[in-house]
């Protein structure tokens, strides 16, 4: 993965894209093999991973991603506590005015930032899981299926949002079972089957018939 | 038809139902006998509710991550046997001191552990606990109590410090720091997450775990300085003292309008909880109905003040 680049990772539903998302932030332990960030290993800790710059946006932005019933501002701070507050003093307006910077940037339809989250559409909700990372100052991010229940006008405006970050010079792995999505989203793409990669396609082989084909059986 | 209530009286509709309840129970007793509303008995209230409020601090935490803690009243006592046995061996109050708060410390940290790394339910953790705690106590005691405690430690609960009470000051300080400790230091934004979803907590890269045992260890700290108190209080240590505390520091919690799903906590309510639970123990005690009664009592006080909330969170 470099810096700027978008890249897919295709495959039937239960060929373990997900499996490999989890692994590399470490929401799941690796029991082989070695991730490696900006050259260096990472212990494969969720801790770690957010240290160093690695964002996951979770295939359920319900229960892994958001706490639906606290605040927008409270969900937007989550990620940056250790980075904002090192002293360990949580000052209330700090968290407040970097919410509403997020919420600013990314254009969350949020009357404030101590809304309830779980009042949100799906799409602001995926913007705020999003602007969690932001806030961290993620430099790595793993979108799992970011597009899932969110309607289509969203949709667009999510991946307008992916293509911002990648300008700005963030790596960005983004899983999905749309061929279409990956095909207009990506710069390359892994096509995973039963648990392996299958093989890799670069922008020019990108097609969703060549992703049928590699995710399938020959 | 809460609608309709909600415009009549806009501005009552906002007072918390701890509020009202507190109020309504100052009045009734006021109202039923001479003795209540006097400086010297509301002092006694106060002095009263302070080994109330060092575990009802630490409970609010504990259920706002969607835990729970029965083991508190078990260990205070356990921990004010371990004061006064320390302090009749050895004649050092402050290694007595040091002797409660680790036994409160250790069994908060086996809490902790028990919840937070091996995934026990916090009720069956803490109900195992609390039998170990209260077993030992009468254990090693053989069910009698323990006297002959020096009159230094006394003095900490009949003691003043600038004409305030020592226990008031404890209890304030308590508020105090519990207060700074949940809406202002990172941990205290961990907490309110903790319950609020922990998996997205554990993905956004914080040490939940570690957060979860530090809740239950600063429950455990606390059931210690409360032992203090309460052993200065009776100048002996009792096998049976503590039981039941920590239902009333559950039901304090609980009318105070912390909920006990979804990390929504709110401290102040709790002190006010307490305060309501002190009022009403004190106010049957006046009346002369029985200690067993008042648990009646204070279980139908929870259901009350969570009622009125209730039906004002009707859409």
């Amino acid at each position: 993965m470099r810096a700027g680049e978008i890249v897919g990772l295709a495959g039937l539903v239960g060929s373990g894209r997900s499996e490999v998302a989890r692994a590399i932030f470490g929401a799941d332990r690796i029991t082989a093999g070695e991730i490696r960030m900006f050259g260096a290993p990472m212990d494969g800790s969720p801790q770690d991973s957010a240290r160093r710059g690695m964002a996951l946006i979770p295939e359920n932005r319900k229960t892994q991603g958001l706490a639906l019933a606290r605040s927008v501002g409270d969900n937007i701070v989550l990620a940056g506590l250790r980075k904002m507050f090192r002293s360990g003093i949580f000052s209330p307006r700090r968290a407040t005015a970097a919410a509403q910077a997020v919420i600013e940037r990314l254009r969350i339809a949020t009357p404030s930032p101590r809304r309830t989250v779980g009042f949100l559409s799906g799409g602001n909700q995926q913007k705020v899981v999003v602007g969690k990372w932001l806030n961290a100052g993620a430099r790595f991010f793993i979108f799992d299926e970011p597009t899932r229940g969110i309607d289509v006008g969203a949709k667009a405006e999510i991946f307008k949002l992916i293509d911002g970050l990648a300008r700005e010079g963030a790596a960005i792995l983004m899983i999905s079972s749309e061929q279409s999505e990956i095909v207009h989203v990506c710069d390359r793409a892994y096509v995973m089957r039963a648990g392996r990669i299958a093989g890799e396609l670069a922008r020019q082989q990108l097609t969703e018939a060549n992703i049928v084909r590699l995710g399938m059986h020959q | 038809m809460s609608q309709i209530r909600t415009a009549a009286l806009p501005a009552l509709a906002r007072v918390p139902g701890v509020a009202i309840v507190l109020v309504a129970l100052l009045v009734g007793f006021s109202l039923a006998g001479p003795r209540f509303l006097t400086p010297a008995n509301i002092a006694n209230i106060l002095m009263q509710s302070t080994v109330l409020i060092l575990l009802a601090l630490p409970m609010t935490l504990i259920i706002m991550t969607e835990g729970l803690d029965l083991s508190m009243g078990a260990v205070l006592t356990l921990a004010s046997i371990a004061l006064a046995m320390t302090v009749v061996a050895t004649g050092s109050p402050a290694l007595g001191f040091l002797a409660g708060l680790a036994v409160g410390l250790g069994f908060g940290l086996a809490n902790g552990a028990l919840v937070a790394l091996i995934g026990i339910p916090p009720f069956i953790a803490t109900l195992g606990t609390l039998g170990i705690a209260q077993g030992l106590a009468l254990a090693v005691t053989d069910g009698q109590s323990v006297v002959g405690i020096p009159p230094s430690i006394e003095r900490v609960y009949s003691g003043t410090l600038f004409a305030v009470p020592i226990p008031i000051i404890i209890g304030a300080a308590a508020y105090a720091l519990g207060h700074l400790l949940l809406y202002h230091t990172r941990f205290g934004a961990a907490v309110f997450a903790l319950g609020g979803n922990r998996e997205a907590l554990r993905l956004a890269g914080a040490s939940d775990r570690a957060m979860l045992i530090v809740v239950y260890a600063v429950g455990g700290l606390m059931a210690g300085f409360g032992a203090l108190l309460m052993t200065a209080r009776m100048n002996s240590a009792h096998p049976t003292a503590g039981i039941g505390l920590e239902f009333d520091a559950i039901a304090a919690v609980a009318v105070g309008g912390t909920s006990f799903e979804r990390g929504n906590g709110w401290l102040f309510g709790t002190l006010l909880g307490v305060v309501a639970v002190g009022v009403l123990r004190n106010g049957l005690n006046l009346l002369a109905v029985p200690s067993s009664a008042q648990v009646a009592c204070i279980g139908a006080l929870v259901i009350l003040a969570l009622f009125i909330d209730a039906l004002r969170s009707r859409p």
